[in-house]
């Protein structure tokens, strides 16, 4: 049972990313261009121009529709049709409301159509074969958190914030992972792979292992005989344990909507069981929802191995590298930067990981001053319970 | 009065083109130098204060911004007179009519109407260490041995970068120089000859100084273009590994759209203006532009 209720609230999805939801004004001619205009609400309200927008509702009067702008942040063609469709049927069920779909594109996103749509042009291998994706470059600190946890036993940090990696078992693990690319079993080139370049790696045959989220057996699907490729749980570390990861995506109402009840509303319709269920077999991502792992939209065609990695009694989800600003700038950045001297010999593996741990500790400790009541990023056991 | 509106007029016509610019340049510049003097990251729009000079102190303090800037260098220098002397190759072949020329003109000169996006994706590719054609032409030429990581190596990363920029770039210099060889005046060539001017002295004294207005603003745009250009160094290597391929201009995207430090990257951008204005001013200044090819 517990595992079950644990189930229902873990979302699976790696790369974390939010929707954003902000109400606007509802008369388009008066102020349309002004709210629409800025991208970020906090900018509005910095520009003072929230408290303008405000007034202006006041006079437009209350019978009007209300007017709510859905932020897409990770967009794909897929995805946004399914949105724009349930955004429609919401408008058509709720007629006092209009919500209009928006998105900007991301890097991630772009690298993901780039990705899908290069992957029927890859020629077959050549003589070479490597055994594993190593991806050197940005978004790497993802797939290498994930062995370092389970060297860790899942503690990232110390509870005064200093970061773990930079101990004995750190090293030891930083090291091995490092191996990889060092003692060749993945290509040269992988040092500077990120996600587009390690998901072409594997579809096109060179190579054999990738660690990688949900949304990849799209592209294997398309582009590999189904023979040629499987999903297997996530290995077990010593500890028996599997450290991986499970990660959600948010539905977020801005503090500055000036419609919070009109937006939770909307959120809610999207949240519901029929309307999430949809969405995730759209986006190839795995329910919240009990009964999710009986769905065989969500158990087969690659989803079993994940499934197996969740519903494993000895599954632990690693926690993010932090929840600080410098989060993006660690991993897009810092992260790729200091392995990759490593892996070009230009500072040792001790270097490396002070430099990694270092610019963690600085962070989260900076981050848990300024907000002392948020709790420190924990691996959580399949029953829910921290590792402290 | 009417001294005072003839005086007026012009800048009346000028009215659309001065909007345009006070939209596009002076806004976003405005801004950018109050993004530069402010500790302004994305992440952090909560704390947004006034900085001072902090952001240009951390450009100095960067560990990595003296490789980058000695790479930015390499990187333009190499780019624009590779791209120079084979444009201007380019343009000579094209000059004397043969058969099929339009057609032959057409097809070299298509490399300049791709997006950078495009060809950062092609060379990656033909640089790709395990199957790109690059490789295989080496190893079937006997060049080399064994397969070659261009884009993994810190050696040779920015040179992919540079051979797709110069093979995007070439067909630029070689439309301006082609335009302007085809106005020299053939007489004056001809009055060489008789003069007894040989063919090297012909085109040292005679076509060059002819041309030389249209040499010292394409020069001029293409530095200015090459410096700023970032998208096919992102597509291609992301400037790595290691920064090694890195030039400011990249650096500078990497740290706004990564890192999502614009207050950083908007001081980079300033000292970029900066030095490009005095780059322009002094290279105006050495060319003797407003002077060029008046003795001719």
């Amino acid at each position: 049972m517990g595992r079950k209720r644990w189930l229902a609230v873990i979302f699976t999805v790696v790369l974390a990313a939010q929707a954003i939801l902000a109400g606007c004004g509802n008369d388009g001619a008066s102020k349309g261009g002004k709210t629409e205009g800025g991208e970020a609400k906090t900018e509005q309200a910095e520009d003072g121009q929230e408290t303008d927008g405000k007034t202006e509702d006041q006079k437009a009067g209350s019978t009007d529709t209300v007017e709510l702008r859905f932020h897409d942040i990770i967009p794909n063609p897929a995805r946004e049709a399914k949105f724009k469709e349930m955004v429609e049927r919401f408008n058509e069920e709720n007629p006092g409301i209009k919500v209009t779909y928006e998105s900007t594109p991301w890097d991630q996103s772009h690298n993901k159509l780039v990705t899908q749509g290069s992957a029927d042009t890859m020629p077959d291998a050549g003589q070479n074969r490597y055994g594993f994706a190593f991806r050197g470059a940005r978004g790497g600190a993802d797939q290498m958190g994930m062995y370092l946890l389970g060297a860790l036993n899942g503690r990232l940090y110390e509870e005064d914030g200093t970061c773990r990696i930079n101990t004995p078992e750190g090293l030891e693990a930083f090291q091995k992972y490092c191996s990889l690319y060092l003692d060749g079993y993945a290509t040269k080139d992988s040092i500077n792979w990120g996600y587009a370049e390690m998901v072409q790696g594997f579809t096109s045959g060179l190579s054999g292992i990738l660690n990688q989220t949900t949304e990849v057996t799209q592209t294997c699907k398309e582009t590999m005989q189904d023979e040629e490729w499987t999903v297997i749980p996530f290995p077990r570390s010593a500890d028996g344990n599997i450290y991986s990861k499970a990660d959600s995506f948010f539905y977020t109402i801005t503090k500055s909507s000036q419609h919070p009840e009109e937006a939770w509303k909307f959120v809610s319709f999207m949240m519901s069981p029929e309307n999430n269920m949809e969405y995730c077999e759209t986006n190839l991502y795995i329910p919240v929802m009990q009964g999710a792992e009986n769905d065989p939209r969500f158990t087969e065609g690659g989803m079993e191995g994940f499934v197996a990695s969740m519903n494993d009694e000895y599954f632990v989800r690693n926690p993010f590298y932090g929840y600080f600003p410098e989060l993006t700038e660690f991993a897009e950045t810092v992260y790729d930067a200091e392995l990759q001297k490593y892996l070009l010999g230009q500072q040792t593996a001790e270097e490396a990981v002070a430099h990694i741990s270092d610019f963690l500790t600085e962070a989260q400790q900076r981050f848990m001053e300024s907000s002392p009541d948020t709790p420190l990023p924990r691996a959580v056991k399949v029953d829910g319970t921290e590792i402290k | 009065m009417k001294k005072l509106t003839r005086k007026l007029e012009p800048h009346l016509f000028m009215v659309p083109s001065y909007l345009v610019l006070l939209v596009f340049m002076g806004y976003p510049l405005l801004n950018c130098i109050r993004l530069a003097l402010s500790n302004y990251k994305v992440t952090q729009l909560d704390n947004v204060t006034f900085a001072g000079l902090d952001n240009f102190k951390r450009i100095f303090a960067d560990s990595q911004i003296g490789m980058i800037a000695a790479n930015t260098i390499k990187f333009v220098l190499i780019t624009l007179l590779c791209q120079l002397v084979l444009g201007f190759i380019l343009a000579l072949a094209l000059k004397k009519p043969f058969k099929g020329r339009g057609i032959y003109q057409g097809i070299v000169f298509l490399p300049w109407a791709f997006s950078g996006f495009l060809v950062g994706l092609t060379f990656q590719w033909m640089f790709n260490g395990e199957y790109g054609p690059i490789n295989d032409i080496l190893l079937k030429l006997h060049i080399i041995d064994e397969k070659i990581s261009f884009l993994g190596s810190p050696n040779l990363a920015i040179y992919t970068v540079i051979i797709a920029l110069v093979w995007q770039g070439i067909p630029f210099f070689g439309i301006m120089i082609l335009a302007a060889l085809q106005s020299v005046p053939e007489d004056l060539i001809e009055a060489a000859k008789i003069d007894g001017a040989n063919s090297i002295k012909r085109f040292t004294k005679v076509t060059v100084p002819c041309i030389k207005p249209t040499l010292i603003v394409t020069v001029l745009l293409r530095t200015i273009w090459i410096f700023n250009n970032a998208d096919i160094i992102y597509i291609m290597t992301k400037g790595g590994p290691a920064n090694s391929s890195d030039t400011l201009s990249s650096y500078m995207f990497m740290k706004a759209y990564s890192t999502l430090d614009f207050g950083f990257a908007s001081a980079l951008g300033v000292l970029f203006m900066l030095g490009l204005t005095v780059y322009i001013i002094g290279f105006i200044k050495v060319t003797k532009y407003n002077q060029a090819g008046d003795h001719v």
